[in-house]
Formats: structure tokens, sequence, C-alpha cells
């Protein structure tokens, strides 16, 4: 029997924060950049756009429009960046690029693509490791497949607060300061998009045990 | 352990994702923990909501497709902005903030225009001189033969109606609609932002009504209560009460001379005002979206 102490913190344990030891690079280089060097706010794109990439794509279930997304984050950063104000560049990033995903749903919410089309694509799946036993690696595959499927049955407001608690960290508060709602909506949005999300999964459960 | 499906829907299973959520308090808890300890399915959802989160998480992403470095065409093309304008625009939510101003403008116009209709008067100076609408000095216009006293309405308002009239009437727009200036333009301005309001006084021929309308006065040629008329583009001489003032005219661009004879309306500068307001309101509300094409997003 569970107990729901243990799991919390579990949890709390599997997102750790830590601060960024590179911030200080991201700083210098933002501030190359405010003056007017195109070089350093490359830097900057190099250091940061595959976290970006993966934040996004997690929001925007389309490879395409995801890259379409965080291509707009770094043109929006680039131009807006004399009002950085200090802070992490990274969550600065990150916000901004959550922004441009969630623009991007919005713009193409009437003219839906069949989401997260790389999970039926066989020419690209997860890499495998090599100590992997090929029925585990077909299990994980699987997996990716049906969860991706169900998160993108989700509304889009109930599967970015998902996301931006379970698999980027962000808290409740910063959920809400960058999605514009209050936090009472944000902690209803994961707890009743988390049902959702696992009453759909409920008839693949056997794949998420053990 | 009971675990009748019939038990379980009794349950309340958003408590137990709250309680994964860590958003139960103490009481909530105690009841939360009751449930997964007395019930396996409250025990299996509630180990679910941790292996899908765990799985979430584990999500593999593809590689990305490309580069996201900007090039010096990129950065040409996006230019950047000053940071007073990113503080406004992420402040003020430029768009949100143009659609609130173009809103209050429209509301304002509309009132303003209303108030004209409705409790004309204006100021004291005009309030008492009969309505008067002087063509300004467009060929034909000051010809006698299309001088026409209206319909007198308790000897102080004089309204046309007849055709004859409606000459001098109509080529009055031309000139004041070319000379006049700040209300003329405002009035216009207006009718781009708040074109139902204003579109009868701009299609519906002539023009000395939109005026007037400016000014507080007779709105559309119908008749107006005795008193209330205002002078077109210039005070009437006094006891005219005709529809006409041939021979003292006043220059073209009378409408400054009004404003001089008897200083600027409160209604005008009001009109004036929401009419601007409404149109910097709707240029915050589509310059974003029509840089954002330009910049070909």
């Amino acid at each position: 029997m569970p107990d729901g102490q243990a799991v919390t913190d579990a949890r709390e344990e599997q997102v750790p924060r830590v601060e960024d030891p590179g911030q200080g690079i991201d700083v210098a280089l933002v501030g190359q950049a405010v003056r007017g060097e195109l070089a350093a706010f490359n830097q900057l794109v190099e250091r940061h756009q595959d976290h970006l990439f993966a934040l996004v794509y997690r929001l925007v279930p389309d490879r395409d429009q995801a890259a379409d997304a965080v291509q707009e984050a770094f043109l929006s950063a680039y131009r807006n960046i004399a009002s950085f104000r200090g802070g992490s560049v990274k969550s600065w990033l990150g916000r901004i690029a959550i922004n441009a995903a969630m623009d991007i749903q919005r713009a193409r919410r009437r003219r839906p693509s069949q989401p997260y089309p790389e999970f039926e694509d066989e020419s690209w799946q997860p890499p495998a490791e090599s100590d992997v036993e090929p029925e585990h690696q077909a299990l994980a595959v699987e997996r990716s497949r049906v969860l991706a499927a169900a998160l993108s049955a989700l509304p889009f407001d109930q599967r970015n607060c998902i996301v931006l608690y379970d698999v980027d960290g962000y808290d409740y508060g910063e959920i809400a300061r960058i999605m514009g709602v209050s936090v009472g909506t944000v902690k209803s949005r994961i707890h009743r998009g988390r049902l959702v999300l696992r009453n759909t999964l409920a008839p693949s459960r056997e794949l998420f045990r053990g | 352990m009971p675990t009748t499906p019939a038990t379980h829907a009794t349950h309340d299973e958003l408590l137990l994702a709250r309680l994964y959520g860590g958003d139960v308090d103490e009481r909530e808890r105690g009841q939360a923990l009751n449930q997964i300890a007395s019930c396996r399915d409250c025990a299996d959802l509630f180990a679910d909501f941790g292996a899908i989160a765990t799985a979430t998480a584990a999500l593999p992403v593809p590689p990305r497709p490309r580069d996201f470095k900007l090039t010096e065409a990129d950065a040409a093309r996006v230019g950047r902005r000053s940071a007073v304008w990113s503080i406004f625009d992420r402040l003020g939510r430029t768009r949100a903030f143009g659609g609130a101003m173009m809103t209050a403008g429209l509301v304002g116009v509309v009132f303003v225009g209303a108030l004209s209709v409705f409790a004309p008067g204006g100021s004291a100076s005009t309030a008492d001189k009969p309505l008067t609408v002087v063509a300004a000095p467009v060929a034909g216009a000051s010809s006698p033969g299309h001088e026409q006293s209206g319909q007198k309405n308790g000897g102080d308002t004089a309204i046309a109606t007849t055709a004859p009239n409606q000459v001098p009437v109509a080529s009055a727009a031309p000139a004041t609609a070319g000379a006049t200036s700040a209300s003329a333009a405002t009035a216009a301005a207006a009718a781009t932002a708040a074109s139902a309001a204003t579109a009868a006084a701009t299609d519906q021929g002539p023009l000395p009504a939109a005026t007037t309308g400016d000014r507080g006065s007779a709105a559309v040629p119908t008749a107006q209560p005795a008193g209330s008329g205002q002078a077109a583009f210039g005070p009437a001489a006094d006891g005219q009460g005709a529809y006409g003032v041939p021979t003292a005219a006043p220059p073209v661009g009378s409408l400054g001379a009004t404003l001089t004879d008897n200083g600027p309306d409160a209604r005008q500068v009001a009109f004036a005002a929401f009419a601007g307001i409404g149109i910097l309101g709707l240029l915050l509300l589509t310059m974003p979206r029509l840089a954002s094409r330009r910049r070909g997003r």
C-alpha cells in the first residue's frame, strides 16, 4: 500500500532544483548580445536549443511545429533581449519558448495535425540502448506511443500544465505566471488532466507497471 | 480490503490527484490516505499517477530538425526593440491594451455623439442662436436663388427640406470638409474606428449635419427643439432664422472662425479626444499583427 507522503516526497526528489552552473556564462553572453553581438546570441542559442526543443516538443505534439515555435522563441528573445532583467537565462528563454508554443497551439487549434507523428513513424524511434532487451525496448516504444496519444488527446491547457509540472519541474506559481492564469486554475488543470490521462491509459496500464 | 466498484464509485478520485500534487490540507490528506488504505482501486489509481508521471518525464524527444542560430538576415529582419517598448509590451499586453483603448474610444465617441443628439445645447454663447447653415463659397452656393427660408419652428430654428436648398447645403460639404480641420478630420477618423456610429453622418448626404453634430447641435436635418440648434459654420446674424446666409458667409475654413468666436466646445474636445483614443487603440491592436506578418511569421 503506497503511502501518500512517501510518493509525494519521491516526486519532489525526482525534480532536483540545482542552480544552473552555466548561468554566469549565459549572463555574459546576454550582455554581449545586448551590445549587438549576434555571435554571442548564437552562442546562447547553441547552449539552449536542445533543451528548448525538448521542452516545446512535449507541448506541441509535432516536430515541425515545435521547431517553428523554438525558432520563433529565439527570434523573440533576440528582439527583446534588452528587456532581460537578470535571473536565470535558461528560465527566461524557457518562458519565451513556452509562450511561443502556446501561440502556435492557439493558431493551429482549428487545423489539428496528427499528434506526435514520430511515434507512428517507423523511421524514427527512440535510440535503443545496447544493454536493453528487445522485449523491453518494444515495451518502451509501445508505452511512449500510447502515452503520447493520450497526452495529445488532452486539452492543451491541461497538457501544458502537466508537462511543465511533471517534466520540467516548474512549480504551480511559475506555471501560473507563464500561462497568465491563477495558481488555483493551474492546480485544477493539473489534477483534472492527471485523472483524464489515467482514465485514458487505464486499458494499457500494464505498460506502466514495473 | 473492500474492492467493490460500487464502493470505489463513491470515492473522490480528484482528492487523490490533489494528494499526488501536494495540494491538500491535513484533513484532506488524512481522508485521502484513508481512501487509499481502504480501497484497492484508489490505491491503484494513486500508483498509476506516479507511473504515468514518470513515463511522461521519460518520453523520448526526437532530434531537433535544424539549427536555430540566427543569421545576419534574421537579425536584420527581426530588428531590436527598445527596452521601453519591451516592458510596455510585456506589462501592457499591447493588443489587449489596444482593444481596451479602442473600446473606450468607441464608447466615448458614441456617448458624446448621443449627448449631442439627445441633449443639445452646447456652449452658452450659441445656445440661443438660430440654426443656420452657411453655404461655403462654392460656385452657386451663395446665389440668392439658392437661398430659401426653411420652416420656422417657434421662430427660432429653421430646417431645410426643400429641394433647392439641398444645393447649397450639399455644396457646403466639400468646402467644409476640405477646409477645416480638427473636427472634420476627427469625424472622418472616428468613422474608421466607429464606422457604425458615424456612417449615418457621412453617408447620408448633407455633411453639415455631421459637422453640426460635432458642435452638439442638429445632427440630422430634421426638426430640432427651439433654441437647440447651433450655427454650423459660424454664428448667424441675429434674427436671421433662415436657412442660408448668402451675404455674410464666412470664409472657407470658417469653423476656425467659429472656434475663435465662441471658444472650443467641450463636446468637440471630448469627441476629438475619444476619437484619438480609439484610433490609438486600433493601431495598438493591429500593429503587432501587421508587424508579425511583415516579418513573415
